[in-house]
């Protein structure tokens, strides 16, 4: 993942000879340089794990409470209406 | 005072201190890359007045696009509910300045953060407020503005748009 601009660190990483060799057999399958694959792939798992972050998974306990809030429409609370006199003295 | 999108030129990061390491250290390394990489929208709050130099930061919300799932839904529970995962808007940071608390502006900010999910939630359909307390005060902080802490995670609270829609101004 490259930034225009951005600034180039090294990161170095300890691993087996062999977990190494496999990593450039396939890289090289790839045509792709070492350092481009093991970024390539750790850019994945950012990825997925920046995706997993805002996924909210609810155990069927909290069914019934989900459901509630999801069908309130109650009014709101009182403190709302003097936090948004509070808000008008802010632009934008 | 003035709500603005982050941007790294225009912010001083580096002085901003809330008082809650984590939060101010987010703030300080992470804003700008996590909103470059779109992953979050931070905004933050800053004096009207133009400086010569970068603003100083009286605090700031982040907020990015959420799903919430339940387990085990049965084809008989979906009735009348929409199918999940249903679109939130999560709000996983609010902090003050230390310099400025005590002066309603958690308050504030928190008014600016519901009325820019409701505007995400016209363009987008989101359904639910999520937003996640730093401890447990600020949990009943969020519970007196009729937040509801989730089951599994207490620190966590959820409010519907449509109430947010219906009653902020």
């Amino acid at each position: 993942m490259e930034y225009e601009g951005a600034e180039v660190t090294r990161l170095q990483l300890r691993v087996q000879e062999e977990f190494r060799s496999r990593i450039e057999e396939q890289a090289n399958r790839q045509g792709l340089t070492l350092t481009d694959y093991v970024v390539a792939a750790i850019a994945e798992k950012l990825a997925r794990d920046a995706e997993a972050a805002n996924t909210i998974r609810l155990s069927e306990e909290s069914r019934a409470w989900f459901f509630d809030v999801l069908s309130d429409t109650s009014p709101l609370p009182e403190a709302w209406v003097e936090a948004q006199a509070l808000a008008e003295d802010i632009d934008g | 005072m003035r709500l603005e999108q982050f941007n790294h030129l225009r912010h001083a990061t580096s002085s901003f201190s809330s008082g809650n390491e984590e939060m101010d250290r987010w703030f300080r390394r992470f804003a700008k890359r996590s909103q470059r990489d779109s992953l979050t929208r931070v905004f933050v709050l800053v004096e009207t007045e133009e400086a010569t130099t970068k603003l100083p930061v009286l605090g700031y919300f982040a907020l990015s696009m959420a799903s919430v799932e339940v387990a085990g839904l049965s084809e008989s529970d979906r009735q009348g509910l929409p199918r999940t995962p249903v679109p939130a808007v999560l709000m996983t940071r609010l902090a003050i300045s230390a310099s400025r608390q005590g002066r309603g502006l958690g308050r504030a900010l928190l008014v600016k953060a519901a009325q820019k999910a409701v505007l995400a939630s016209e363009a987008v359909a989101a359904r639910l407020f999520v937003v996640d307390a730093l401890d447990e005060e600020a949990a009943r902080f969020d519970e007196r503005f009729g937040f509801s802490r989730s089951p599994q995670d207490p620190m966590r609270l959820y409010i519907g748009l449509n109430r947010l829609a219906n009653g902020l101004s």
